[in-house]
């Protein structure tokens, strides 16, 4: 099980000087752009071994950490 | 039929709305059909033939995956609980299999009518080099209008149907009449069949309000069109077409010149084409969101052609990244280079692609994919700097969050994305050089260049209201809406001013050269 620290620090890595709370907005706000968003799908695969397709990236799974968080466990289930 | 010509604005859209407001409303879906058969017939004759096969691809692909996952909801649930994911999976390689195909058909349709020519250009120059080499002609293939648009609009449709994101189209009509809507087959939008179809298909009824609002936005596109763009289109034509004969100042004034016109051109196609659709209740996609007050060359991109760039991120990048050969190059960077190699350079690589892509997408030729290639230089330089200008700015007295600083970030995206017109509109790489250089020698002509001071003095007005209108958007101001509820004398003196300003500052006449819309071309 992963935890929401995890996915915060992969974020900061992702984009250097952003440190965001769990429920913090990020892509209408603009601090993720889809740059960003496929560095972070492309480090969440690496690291988690989980399978991201075309169909899971919809605003709404990268919205916050903790919808990224929800996103990643839902995808280890299936 | 250009959209600001005579026959269309008073002709096609006045009678065109008429039978479309009158018929009765099931039979309007079909008044908005023969229209756009007859817009897309009067400008391309023959050539409709591409447009009814294209439908008739999108369609039939679109109704075969529409079969299988009816066929998998259907019988998957009565099979043996061992036997759903083999069944599944094989439903899953022939939906796969039809939407690769639609997709293969539709793109290579666009290649070879678009590419070909460029193609056996470059393998000709190539194979001169060699020597006793044959030489072969060119093919020159004419482009049927629209191609770039309705193709990956139809593209779009086969995938959108396979993922789930829109349901499939049960009759053909209902595919031709969204590829070939006439509001945006010339220049896009690139709308999606989910969003659009339901006004198109089930229209609203006529409303006063659609009809107001349309004609405002239609004649605030022509004010930007004719009042702006074709005159700036003058001395563009000029310094451009005759480079060698300009420098400094009259080089760079050509240069802003073309920003401001293509800028005008293009929005203002959008204000004429969205304006029409709006007085049949139909609300195309959004094309601009005042690009030019971007702070980085990645704001103006996603507010500049939005449409394209979403369709390329959505159906090109992403897919691209998630694909097979890409993350093994992502276990590769990890396993020989470093996580961070991993995570990036699958990215950029597929960055580099997608904005060479959008290059190419303008046109078939170099300097296009220079263009591309520009804007990816520059994202990607402004990438790897970013970290080191987190550990400067700390130590420097600026503040990021501060207006001055936001200003001088707009300033600086502006410059840049001039230096990018300057590429796209050249007469080719060599003199796009030339022109670059020029910009450092000093010129002691006129700047009154095909212009009169007269022309000069209306270009500025036209620009600082462009400006204006673009700064109230910015600012959350919805002005169609706002002048709604002001006087009647205020409202219809903003409208008369407006047709008034068309008719005495437009660019027509013996005097001007008004141009053809430029994205039409592509």
């Amino acid at each position: 099980m992963h935890t929401i620290e995890e996915i915060i620090a992969m974020i900061e890595e992702v984009k250097p000087g952003l440190h965001p709370a769990p429920e913090e907005e990020l892509v209408k706000s603009g601090k993720l752009d889809s740059v960003d968003i496929m560095s972070l799908v492309m480090a969440l695969t690496g690291e988690f071994d989980i399978e991201i397709t075309p169909l899971d990236l919809k605003e709404e799974n990268f919205r916050t950490p903790q919808a990224i968080l929800a996103m990643v466990q839902r995808l280890e289930e299936e | 039929m250009s959209y600001n010509s005579f026959i269309y604005l008073f002709g096609f859209l006045v009678v065109a709305w008429l039978l479309w407001a009158f018929a009765p409303q099931k039979w309007r879906p079909g008044v908005l059909l023969g229209a756009s058969l007859v817009f897309y017939f009067a400008s391309t004759k023959r050539y409709i033939v591409y447009i009814l096969l294209a439908a008739a691809i999108a369609w039939g692909v679109g109704l075969l995956l529409g079969r299988l996952d009816a066929l998998q909801a259907d019988t998957r649930p009565a099979l043996p609980a061992d036997r759903r994911k083999p069944f599944k999976k094989e439903v899953g390689a022939l939906k796969k299999m039809a939407v690769t195909g639609g997709v293969a058909a539709m793109a290579g349709i666009l290649l070879f009518v678009k590419y070909l020519p460029f193609g056996a250009r470059v393998l000709s120059q190539l194979m001169e080099s060699l020597p006793g080499s044959p030489v072969f002609t060119v093919p020159t293939l004419v482009q049927p209008m629209g191609l770039s648009f309705f193709t990956l609009m139809a593209i779009s449709y086969m995938v959108d149907v396979y993922r789930g994101s829109c349901k499939a189209a049960e009759r053909y009509w209902q595919v031709l009449l969204f590829l070939s809507f006439w509001p945006h087959v010339v220049e896009g939008p690139f709308d999606r069949y989910g969003s659009l179809s339901p006004a198109l298909l089930d229209p609203p009824p006529p409303s006063y309000r659609n009809l107001t609002f349309g004609i405002q936005r239609i004649v605030w596109g022509l004010f930007k069109k004719m009042v702006i763009a074709d005159r700036a289109n003058m001395y563009v034509k000029a310094t451009f077409d005759d480079w060698t004969q300009y420098s400094g100042a009259a080089t760079a004034l050509g240069v802003l010149l073309y920003t401001l016109q293509l800028y005008a051109e293009f929005s203002g196609c959008m204000d004429i084409v969205c304006g029409s659709a709006e007085l049949f209740g139909v609300h195309p996609a959004e094309n601009f969101r005042q690009p030019f007050f971007s702070a980085s060359v990645g704001e103006f991109w996603r507010r500049w052609h939005i449409t394209l760039g979403a369709w390329l991120r959505e159906y090109v990048f992403q897919p691209l990244i998630l694909s097979k050969p890409m993350q093994k190059f992502a276990r590769l960077c990890r396993d020989k280079v470093s996580p961070a190699a991993a995570r990036q350079w699958p990215v950029w690589t597929g960055l580099g692609i997608t904005w060479a892509l959008i290059g190419l997408w303008h046109g078939a030729g170099w300097l296009y994919l220079l263009y591309g290639l520009y804007y990816f230089a520059l994202q990607w330089l402004g990438e790897l700097a970013e970290p080191a200008l987190l550990r400067v700015l700390p130590r420097l007295p600026v503040w990021r969050k501060a207006r001055p600083y936001r200003l001088w970030q707009v300033l600086r995206t502006f410059v840049l994305v001039n230096f990018g017109m300057l590429l796209f509109r050249a007469n080719g790489v060599w003199a796009a050089v030339d022109m670059l250089r020029s910009l450092t020698v000093p010129y002691t002509g006129s700047l009154l260049i095909k212009l009169d001071a007269r022309d000069m003095a209306v270009l500025a007005v036209g620009a600082a209201i462009l400006f204006a209108v673009d700064w109230l958007h910015h600012r959350g101001h919805q002005l169609r809406a706002e002048l709604a509820v002001r006087p009647l004398v205020l409202r219809w003196t903003v409208y008369i001013a407006a047709v008034l300003a068309i008719m005495i500052f437009g660019a027509y006449g013996d005097n001007y050269d008004p141009a053809a819309f430029i994205y039409a071309q592509f």
